[in-house]
């Protein structure tokens, strides 16, 4: 099966190509703006990215494509699990702008310009939040009237769903067990951790938007009410610029002064990241142990992301800071899938359930 | 040293007063001034307190915390051979440079005048109860106990928000923690009931108030965490504030006011927690009561699971900052006389060394009372807070220093 995935962020846009079970990719690139440069029109989507991967793919041998996977940030209560792009589909994706109001009209653009590009090939959406729609209420839940958050579908999902899920599934097969407890720790710049009872997460960090939880690379996570509302009331920062300082410019990058991955932070010794590495630390330590009482137990900690390769050295003082407390040690696992092969395997058994390879 | 202690405890329309014999704590009078300001639909009232005896209550005006002072006074003098040797003021946050216990004069009063925003409800009456105290009594050592204080041993780490320092530290952003007074109390309480030294002693204080609510994590019988951030509105689900929000939804609250600050702090503080969650009730009990028949009975199931989950989760992860805990420990209000609430945040509970004996908690009256099962390793106390002895004991632990 030849399979192309897209990952489209604000910032730039990621293709990958996959024939068959191979998970080396074929053809990858990526394309982007930087900085503040945030629009990607469909046209310049169509003639800089779409065009170029065409090309490069029919010099490959992968045209005609099986499927093409877009990844979606929020697909809002309505999309619960992966679902083919449809033009009444993405009048339902339309609705839900509102609620993420960069992302969503972003995420239609794609679509449509890879339509274009490809028409005869299927397109699969796989949205980050499907993975969280069915959290209990107790969890999605805000302490406010009910009535502020639920005329705007305000509650709280996750935004790291697709590597979660993946990493959960592979922790279920490894432990031969059905519902294990499981904390799943996503390392991407905006890093997240879920408690899940096998492949049902029960308690997630991120928030209504993805900047509530663990402090990113640039996002602040949490954080009082009372302090947004200050930075708010701030002549220079305003409503607008408190959001910017909030997602761009906090986080470790607003700890240190300078840009640093959370790879770098895990891995260094560097006195200058000292502040920001405890800060980090100490807010993982704290989601592990809600993440525990929300399970009622602990069978391991999975660990996943682009940044997966710092787990070792993460899970080693994790682990001997929660010996401490449940007086044993703690499984961890790994599970090292790149976003393109979690949304190659997701579109492979989209195909292979629908029947559509077949048509093809 | 014996000595005797007056301790001030000022609500924004309330002055509580006790006098006690330091170090026996002996209780030599006490009260409460009530609905000090501008009158309302009761008139202002002086309540002093029985001890044994039936209370007594005199309607007496008391447009201010001055004028209430004046009265409690009158009432001290009806005793003269009871009279206070020095004075010590409750202060919600002591701001960032009274972190300490201080002692008042002109100088700490002006740091208190300049950092009155930090608590707003409750520091300026507070300020003029100190100012009317230094005028009444000039040749009294008077000292400030905040509730901050407890928490000025937060790691660094622990007290820093991710955001640029830079806007942190020209606008004085930090987490502060609130409760102080409490949480040290129930702590060196049940560390004295367990036989370890306050100085070897780990414990998770939950601090349930019919009004606020916070947590604070111990080690070494020194606060390294505390639920409540810079300001209280921070952290649990309480009666009337929603606690954790994420950052988006409090930008989008504000985008709906049109930027109206103080509309959206309204609506956070006073009409959120409990009472925004259920609709009818601000208070936690009334949800947890409510029967099947009840016509809002899925607004108040859901009210209190949403209450109760956030609080285990908080106890969660308190846990896993402290270590293998000595003990949890649950007091004021609700944690004092709601067993369901200790029964609910304890269950489940097992993979952290807790096990809750379900009858001893259902039957704890006479408090302090340990409700933990015999072999669970981690102890569970109900203890009975008592924030103005607490004060006397740091009153008289710093007029024994100086």
């Amino acid at each position: 099966m030849r399979i192309l995935t897209i990952n489209s962020t604000l910032r730039n846009l990621a293709v990958a190509a996959f024939r068959g079970g191979s998970d080396k990719p074929i053809l990858k690139q990526q394309v982007g703006g930087s900085g503040d440069d945030r629009t990607l029109a469909s046209e310049q989507a169509e003639a800089d990215v779409f065009l170029p991967v065409s090309r490069a793919l029919e010099e490959a041998g992968m045209l005609p494509l099986d499927v093409i996977a877009v990844r979606g940030l929020h697909g809002g209560e309505r999309f619960k699990r992966p679902v083919f792009a449809s033009e009444s589909v993405l009048a339902e994706l339309a609705t839900l702008a509102p609620q993420a109001p960069l992302h969503v009209p972003r995420l239609i653009e794609i679509v449509e310009a890879a339509g274009r590009a490809f028409p005869l090939t299927p397109v699969v959406l796989v949205f980050e939040t499907a993975f969280f729609v069915p959290l209990p209420e107790r969890e999605r839940r805000y302490g406010v009237d009910p009535e502020l958050t639920d005329s705007r579908s305000l509650r709280r999902y996750g935004y790291h769903g697709i590597f979660h899920e993946g990493a959960c599934l592979h922790a279920v097969r490894k432990l031969e067990s059905r519902e294990p407890c499981l904390l799943s720790i996503c390392l991407e710049p905006r890093p997240e951790l879920a408690a899940c009872r096998g492949r049902r997460p029960v308690m997630v960090t991120g928030g209504s938007t993805p900047v509530e939880g663990l402090p990113g690379e640039t996002s602040c996570g949490d954080l009082d009410p009372s302090v947004v509302l200050k930075l708010a009331d701030d002549g220079r920062l305003g409503p607008e610029g408190t959001n910017h300082l909030l997602t761009c410019k906090s986080g470790l990058r607003g700890l240190t002064g300078r840009n640093v991955s959370l790879a770098e932070l895990l891995q260094s010794s560097d006195e200058d990241l000292q502040l920001a590495k405890d800060v980090f630390l100490h807010h993982l330590l704290r989601a592990c142990g809600a993440g525990i009482a929300a399970l009622g137990g602990l069978d391991a900690i999975v660990y996943s992301g682009r940044y997966a390769d710092s787990a070792s050295v993460l899970h080693d003082w994790l682990n001997g800071r929660l010996r401490a407390t449940l007086q044993r040690d703690t499984a961890s696992l790994l599970h090292s899938h790149t976003l393109a092969q979690h949304l190659r395997d997701i579109a492979y058994v989209m195909v292979r359930e629908s029947g559509v390879a077949a048509a093809v | 040293m014996t000595m005797n202690v007056l301790v001030f405890n000022c609500g924004s329309s309330s002055l509580k007063y006790r006098l006690i014999a330091m170090p026996g704590e002996e209780q030599l009078s006490s009260g409460e001034a009530q609905r000090i300001g501008p009158p309302t639909a009761k008139p202002s009232c002086l309540v002093l307190h029985g001890n044994g005896r039936p209370n007594e209550t005199r309607t007496i005006p008391m447009r201010n915390h001055a004028e209430a002072l004046q009265q409690v006074v009158a009432v001290l003098r009806e005793t003269p051979d009871a009279m206070p040797d020095v004075i010590g003021h409750r202060l919600v946050n002591g701001g960032p440079t009274i972190t300490d216990r201080s002692w008042i004069d002109d100088s700490v009063l002006a740091e208190l005048i300049a950092c009155q925003d930090l608590a707003p409800i409750h520091n300026p009456p507070a300020i003029a109860t100190i100012q009317a105290c230094r005028e009444m009594f000039p040749g009294l050592p008077q000292i400030v106990i905040s509730d901050t204080n407890y928490h000025r041993t937060i790691p660094l780490h622990a007290r820093t928000y991710a955001i640029p320092q830079d806007v942190s530290r020209a606008m004085g952003i930090r987490k502060y923690g609130y409760h102080g007074i409490s949480h040290q109390y129930v702590v060196t309480e049940t560390a004295r009931l367990m036989n370890i030294p306050l100085d070897r002693f780990r414990a998770v204080s939950c601090h349930l108030g019919s009004g606020g609510a916070s947590l604070c994590a111990v080690v070494d019988g020194r606060s390294i965490d505390n639920t409540m951030g810079y300001s209280p509105l921070q952290g649990l689900i309480m009666s009337t504030r929603c606690g954790d929000l994420d950052p988006g939804i409090t930008l989008s609250l504000l985008a709906d006011t049109m930027g109206d600050r103080s509309a959206v702090e309204t609506r956070l503080n006073n009409k959120s927690g409990v009472l925004g969650l259920s609709g009818r009730s601000a208070d936690i009990r009334d949800a947890l009561d409510s029967g099947a028949d009840d016509s809002g009975s899925d607004r108040n199931q859901m009210t209190a699971q949403v209450y109760l989950w956030r609080l285990k989760k908080y106890l969660g992860a308190y846990l896993a900052l402290v270590g293998r805990a000595d003990a949890v420990i649950f007091t004021d209000t609700i944690g004092e006389t709601v067993p369901r609430v200790r029964q609910a945040v304890c269950s489940g509970m097992d993979v952290f060394g807790i096990r809750l004996d379900t009858e001893r908690n259902a039957s704890a009256r006479q408090l302090p009372a340990d409700v933990a099962t015999s072999d669970s390793p981690v102890r569970v106390w109900a203890v009975a807070t008592n924030e103005e002895i607490s004060i006397a004991r740091s009153v008289y632990q710093a007029q024994c220093e100086s």
